[in-house]
């Protein structure tokens, strides 16, 4: 299963930048976000582990340009081949 | 433009008096009732595990309430972004950096607090330490940060425009090497905080931050609180200068302690501990290639950049980024290639100073803009004309530049220094260099990222106003005064500054990028209109007229072209609160939503509002014999748009170039090779004072900025961002020696003077 990831940063672990390819025929977004995350050399964490939910502080996630939560599995909801996730960074700070 | 009556004078500010009298509190001025005295054990070491804190004997000695060491803390990183949140509040596996705070007492009086740290033991086991970029990146080189596999911290790539089209366009071609060195930030109050915690648990804290939302929301995920279970309140600030944007162990300790023993816990550094182990600005190792036509016009620049940027990423991804994607201004670049990185060592942690990286890619383009110009035997005034953006510009990354007085900047300065009178003659030694440069309006990060403003109108007629972002010492409450007091028609004296308060105000984003005057001050409009528009259905009520129909001035309300035919401004204030009951707010926010979110994958986008430029030319003075230099004149042409406070923003051209000359010719934060500070007190660590400063000529060139609040653009940035490019090519003018890696110490010039003498 193929998933195309669009972000508005260098997603770590993402080594071709635009695709991850996975064995599994079907993936939870939760799922696919954990995977990134455990691809990745630095501490990424999309999903703080046991939450429901992504904070919105941190990061704005959609799937096929509609935000997560307007899907009604939210996080569980199943991804499919050619399916587009986009992770949307949000900082704190400035210089 | 308009005629003002009150925007566009230099009135006096509003905390002046209260601050040359010895008036105003600082956090370090703070008590409470029962309030602690902490203190923080700081490592002797720059890189080394730690395998056992023993604070038995601290926590026995009398007068001692409370100890504490990192593993206090519930051990949540936090960090500017998501992806790179590399710190926790204090250390529990290793040191990262010398003089990090290891464990921290609070006590009932300091005296008590200092004995006590020396009764803490620490068995540390020393690891081998990362010093500069290059170690950083070897193979096999020591990791830095627990949080990360790499010590390369973070990276960009970016492309704009076709540049190999851009170089095989090009007539001539040069590649130069340029490096800056660590420096403290420089502001004059050290950290302090006070932290207290209200029977129900809830911390409230009064720091001194730069930017009370960033240190605020940090600080709640780090010990795992509600953002309702904090109060932070902001007392004065002494200065700041992107040093006091994050929350330090010295805030986390005060907090932690506060909870710990149910007490208020004040921590008040001295300046040592701030010179060793706070923030400081990177150090920046850059390769620049240049591509120009025979008429100077640039068509394509490659530009590799490493910041080495200590033991945490903090703003580095900003310093990165910023490097990168405003190397689009403040010349017209058709084509920019980019490959910034950011690594960790085991120096002090880097945030950035004023004017951001934007500061060091500019002493680099500008350094060799200067060698371009004189290979080419063009007038060095002529080829930053030629380069310079104009109105309607668009960058080769998508920027709009909207105004810009650049070329008018460059006349104006070239005049003031006369430029083409010392082309006939000058004295032995006199040289005159020029540099340009642009600071962006704040830009768009995403997430929280508005202004916002209240303004209360009290029963006399006074108006408290009280916005989200800070006042550090810059003046913005003195400007957000000035423009509420134009929109509402009363005098400045009438417009008061309230407290920033997380409970009463909404706090902004934060104080940085030059983004306060231009962001909070569009805030503050709308909330003057917003009370205007209420005052205005009073008053026409009382007048039988439609509220469109009337005006504001001179604390009257009247009908538009018929003054006779109105009310007292105070009339209309009691008919709202003494027929009505009816409190009066005025709320104002504001937020760029036109411009694009910064994309930091690209750097490419429609990324700000408010380009505010400067022309910068230094007269200055080599004394072959010593190699030091003296800085005689320093002419800026700046555009700042509509100036709010022409004083003000003086003011702050003046001292951001003094500043940054601190940084060009004098200061340097040392290490010895096991990474220990070395020169960490103000005997050794050398910053300009007032007698270091030369005369300075500010010509503003008016502009009007379409978007700004009055057609004001930020103002705080842009000259420290000319200023180190100007006094190396000053310096190069003067005696024919080029330093690439700052400081321009004496010892670097007698060195090159005498290779050349010996060529």
């Amino acid at each position: 299963m193929k998933i195309y990831v669009k972000s508005n940063f260098v997603v770590p672990g993402l080594d071709n930048g635009e695709f991850v390819d996975l064995d599994q025929p079907q993936m939870s977004l939760k799922e696919f976000l954990e995977e990134l995350s455990k691809r990745a050399t630095t501490r990424v964490e999309y999903v703080r582990p046991g939450a429901q939910a992504i904070n919105p502080d941190e990061w704005e996630i959609r799937i096929n340009d509609i935000p997560y939560q307007q899907w009604s599995a939210g996080l569980e909801t199943p991804l499919k081949d050619g399916d587009t996730v986009t992770i949307i960074i949000i900082p704190l700070g400035g210089g | 433009m308009g005629e003002y009556s009150v925007v566009g004078k230099s009135v006096e500010r509003t905390d002046g008096r209260v601050k040359v009298t010895g008036k105003a509190k600082y956090a370090g001025d703070l008590v409470a009732p029962g309030m602690l005295h902490g203190k923080l054990l700081r490592s002797p070491l720059a890189h080394a595990k730690i395998l056992n804190i023993d604070t038995s004997r601290a926590k026995a000695l009398p007068g001692v309430i409370g100890v504490i060491t990192g593993k206090d803390f519930p051990g949540i990183p936090y960090g500017t972004r998501p992806d790179t949140r590399d710190q926790i509040p204090m250390p529990i596996t290793k040191i990262h950096h010398f003089g990090e705070g290891v464990a921290a007492v609070a006590a009932m009086n300091e005296d008590i607090a200092e004995e006590a740290l020396d009764l803490i033991k620490v068995d540390y086991e020393e690891l081998p330490v990362v010093l500069t970029a290059e170690d950083a990146l070897k193979p096999d080189a020591p990791l830095v940060n627990e949080f990360s596999k790499s010590n390369l911290a973070y990276f960009s790539d970016f492309n704009f425009g076709d540049i190999e089209k851009g170089f095989k366009e090009a007539d001539y071609i040069r590649e130069e090497k340029f490096s800056s060195q660590r420096v403290a930030v420089g502001f004059i109050e050290p950290h302090a905080c006070l932290a207290e915690v209200d029977p129900t648990g809830r911390v409230l804290f009064q720091g001194s931050k730069q930017s009370p939302y960033i240190t605020w929301r940090h600080m709640c995920r780090a010990l795992d609180i509600p953002l309702s279970g904090m109060r932070i309140v902001n007392p004065f600030v002494g200065g700041a200068f992107s040093g006091k944007h994050d929350p330090f162990d010295v805030d986390f300790a005060a907090a932690k302690l506060a909870q710990i023993t149910g007490r208020p816990v004040k921590i008040v550094l001295n300046y040592d501990e701030v010179l060793a182990a706070y923030r400081q600005r990177n150090a920046m190792n850059v390769r620049l290639k240049i591509g120009v036509r025979k008429n100077g016009a640039i068509t394509a620049l490659r530009a590799e950049c490493i910041l080495e940027g200590g033991p945490i990423c903090g703003i580095g991804p900003f310093n990165v980024y910023y490097f990168g994607a405003f190397l689009n201004i403040p010349y017209k670049i058709p084509a920019i290639e980019y490959h910034g990185k950011l690594v960790y060592s085991n120096r002090a942690p880097c945030g950035t100073v004023r004017g951001q990286e934007i500061t060091l890619a500019q002493f680099a383009l500008d350094s060799l803009l200067h060698m371009v110009a004189e290979d080419l035997h063009i007038d060095q005034v002529e080829i930053r004309t030629i380069n310079a953006v104009t109105d309607h510009w668009r960058t080769a990354n998508g920027m709009m530049v909207d105004v810009s007085g650049l070329p008018k900047c460059i006349e104006k300065s070239a005049e003031k220094i006369k430029w083409q009178e010392s082309r006939k003659g000058r004295p032995e030694g006199r040289g005159i260099g020029f540099s340009c440069a642009s600071h962006p309006s704040g830009p768009r990060l995403g997430g929280h990222f508005g202004s916002s403003v209240i303004l209360k109108l009290v029963e006399d007629g006074k108006v408290v106003l009280t916005h989200g972002g800070t006042e550090i010492g810059q003046g913005a409450n003195t400007v957000f005064c000035q423009m509420a007091a134009e929109v509402l028609g009363l005098p400045f004296e009438d417009i008061i500054q309230g407290v920033s308060d997380s409970d009463t105000a909404i706090l902004d984003s934060g104080m940085f990028g030059d983004r306060c005057t231009y962001w909070d001050g569009n805030a503050t409009i709308l909330a003057a209109k917003d009370l205007k528009r209420q005052l205005a259905e009073i008053a026409a009520k009382e007048l039988k007229t439609d509220p469109e129909e009337l005006e504001f001035e001179s604390k009257r309300i009247f009908v538009k072209g018929n003054p006779e035919k109105g009310i007292d401004f105070l009339l209309a204030v009691r008919r709202a609160y003494y027929d009505r009951g009816t409190p009066l707010y005025g709320r104002g926010y504001w937020a760029a939503t036109d411009i694009d979110i910064v994309d930091w994958k690209t750097g490419k986008g429609n990324l700000v509002h408010g380009l505010d430029f400067i022309a910068t030319a230094i007269e200055l003075e080599v004394d072959k014999e010593t190699g030091k230099v003296t800085l005689i004149k320093a002419a800026h042409g700046d555009d700042a748009g509509q100036p709010i406070n022409p004083l003000l923003l003086e003011g702050q051209v003046n001292g951001g170039s003094t500043h940054l000359a601190g940084q060009a010719l004098l200061e340097e934060s040392l290490y010895d090779e096991k990474g220990r500070a070395l020169n960490f007190t103000w005997r050794d660590y050398k910053q300009p004072t007032s007698m270091d400063a030369p005369e300075y000529v500010v010509e503003h060139v008016h502009t009007h900025d379409p978007y700004g609040p009055f057609g004001a653009k930020g103002a705080g940035e842009a000259s420290s961002c000319s200023t180190m490019a100007a006094i190396a090519n000053g310096v190069y003018d003067a005696v024919g020696v080029r330093i690439k890696d700052l400081p321009i110490t004496p010892e670097k010039i007698l060195k090159a003077l005498k290779e050349k003498e010996a060529k």
